[in-house]
């Protein structure tokens, strides 16, 4: 299941970029140059242009994954908590119970 | 734009480490002290350039996935620390310190230098102590004034309000070991120290309820102001953490066991504001409910759940103690009133408003003072505070429009001086607000 978390930073640039730009994710950047042997300057300077909007693109989406990824940590912490304090509850009811099992007696002995 | 995988892995991650979490322990709360900082989200401009298109897009390419693995080093790192705090709460691992036992030898040695009948009766006790305690008690001897020490270790000493004294004189000196021993010294209470301990005096001055409009407004806001979330964050006043800890009570845990001995109306949930303040031996403790209904609690501390467990271990000891059944009453509110909703404060930025305070959802503050105001006023004026690394020593960062306008210097070794350097700064930082609206 870990494997779905991107466990690089490359992973993670892949993960963002491929549905902005698919040609600058690291798999396809090697690629370019051979691609686009017989493109012309004006052609370089289109596309130069359309990776600066990319990369601009992909800054937001990447803003925005931390962003979410921190509100999902935040989420996971406070649900941990409220598990420990389920557990701990249980727990105390049980032992406050057996301590009155064991003072009982000696109480109403006072 | 969404990216599905993000909740999906996060999911995952909760499903994987709340599996762990099934067994364990629960104190852990109290001093998590990770946050996520966002080191890679600063904008930067990219440009690529049809000259220069495959060195821009190598190098462009290149700072892209250093930020990305930085972003994601500071999560990674936080769920490791998470996993490794779990694991030391399912193994309990023994503090070393406390670990330390002494010879058997030095025990005897102490004991033996007690009159008979004391002797007898510490040996009693002290066979069922584990190492940590039978060290406490030697540590703590050497604490106690002479005579004090042979008054208490006398079977049915009657503590006066004097011997109080000069005990209370000690108390902020011993470790939990040593105040078990203390707790366990075979003494009776003089009725006057009784009648204080029992809140008689304190509950004659309480009879009238408390209404809304006799609350102090520095009491008002500090409730305001500390209850970002709305979830359990409380205000703990030091003489409350005094008596918390003397009744070993867990600060984070304090709520949870304190409201089994409320006649708390309604339901008390995890949601629950609480504020603990305390004057002498009586913890005042208010429950604050999520729609604003707060009920206040005069709880005189030693006939709670603290005297509750001394209790029990003395009638496993053989030994039985008068007043054992006041742990089973139930305190009843000394005032009831309405107060602000507790949800609705501090609706910007409230997870880095929680870390600003090195608080998470359901750890405790101990604060007082004027900065409660301050970060009230704080708030109103746009000013972000934010801590500058990951570490509870780190210093905290002013901003106004995204510049660091105040600064503090003190780290966190000290939570009043860290607080005052926190208030410093607001000041400074508030100060530069008044002036440039003027400016305007």
């Amino acid at each position: 299941m870990k494997s779905i978390i991107p466990l690089s930073g490359t992973q993670l640039y892949d993960a963002l970029m491929a549905s902005i730009e698919p040609e600058l994710t690291t798999t396809e950047l090697p690629l370019l140059e051979e691609k686009y042997k017989s493109e012309t300057p004006e052609q370089a300077k289109i596309r130069a242009v359309r990776y600066t909007k990319a990369y601009a693109e992909y800054d937001k989406a990447y803003e925005a994954y931390m962003g979410d990824a921190k509100v999902h940590l935040s989420l996971f912490r406070k649900s941990a908590f409220q598990s420990l304090e389920a557990e701990s509850r249980t727990k105390e009811a049980s032992a406050l119970s057996v301590l009155e099992l064991q003072l009982l007696p000696a109480t109403t002995a006072l | 734009m969404k990216y599905s995988f993000i909740p999906l892995a996060w999911n995952c991650i909760g499903e994987c480490r709340m599996c762990s979490l099934e067994s364990s322990p629960t104190n852990f709360q109290a001093t998590e002290n990770q946050e996520i900082t966002r080191k890679a989200d600063t904008k930067e401009t990219h440009e690529i350039h049809a000259e220069s298109l495959s060195v821009d897009l190598q190098q462009t390419t290149g700072q892209k996935i250093k930020q990305a693995q930085e972003g994601l080093k500071v999560f990674t790192d936080m769920m490791t620390n998470f996993d490794k705090r779990m694991d030391e709460f399912r193994q309990k691992k023994p503090n070393p310190q406390e670990s330390q036992s002494l010879p058997a030898e030095r025990i005897d040695q102490m004991l033996n230098s007690l009159p008979p009948a004391q002797r007898d009766f510490m040996k009693i006790a002290t066979m069922e102590w584990p190492p940590t305690h039978q060290e406490a008690f030697v540590t703590l001897s050497s604490k106690l004034p002479a005579d004090m020490r042979q008054h208490l270790l006398q079977e049915k000493a009657v503590l006066s309000i004097n011997d109080f004294r000069q005990i209370g004189n000690i108390i902020p000196s011993l470790n939990r070991q040593e105040l078990d021993i203390l707790m366990l010294m075979p003494v009776t209470l003089h009725p006057e120290v009784e009648n204080i301990l029992s809140g008689t005096e304190l509950n004659s001055a309480q009879e009238k309820p408390l209404e809304k409009t006799q609350r102090s407004p520095a009491q008002q806001s500090n409730n305001e102001a500390m209850s970002s979330s709305g979830k359990a964050v409380g205000i703990t006043t030091d003489a409350a953490m005094r008596i918390l800890d003397r009744e070993f009570l867990d600060y984070g845990l304090g709520t949870n066991i304190i409201s089994k001995f409320l006649n708390i109306s309604g339901e008390t949930t995890f949601d629950t504001f609480t504020v603990f303040t305390a004057i002498g031996n009586t913890l005042y403790a208010e429950f604050i409910g999520a729609d604003g209904t707060a009920q206040k609690f005069a709880i005189p501390m030693g006939k709670g759940e603290g005297e509750r467990m001394r209790a029990s271990l003395k009638t496993m000891n053989g030994k039985s103690q008068a007043g054992v059944q006041e742990g089973f009453k139930k305190f009843e509110p000394i005032a009831t009133y309405h107060t602000t909703k507790v949800e609705t404060i501090y609706h910007k930025k409230p997870v880095d408003r929680i870390n600003v305070l090195g608080i998470y959802e359901c750890d405790i503050v101990k604060t007082a003072g004027k900065l409660p105001e301050l970060y009230r006023q704080a708030d109103k004026s746009n000013i972000l505070i934010e801590r500058t690394g990951s570490g509870m020593h780190s210093p905290m960062v002013a901003k106004i429009d995204g510049r660091i306008v105040a600064m503090t210097t003190k780290g966190f070794e000290d939570r009043d001086e860290w607080e005052k350097g926190i208030e410093k700064m607001l000041e400074e930082a508030l100060k530069m607000v008044q002036e440039k609206k003027k400016a305007r």
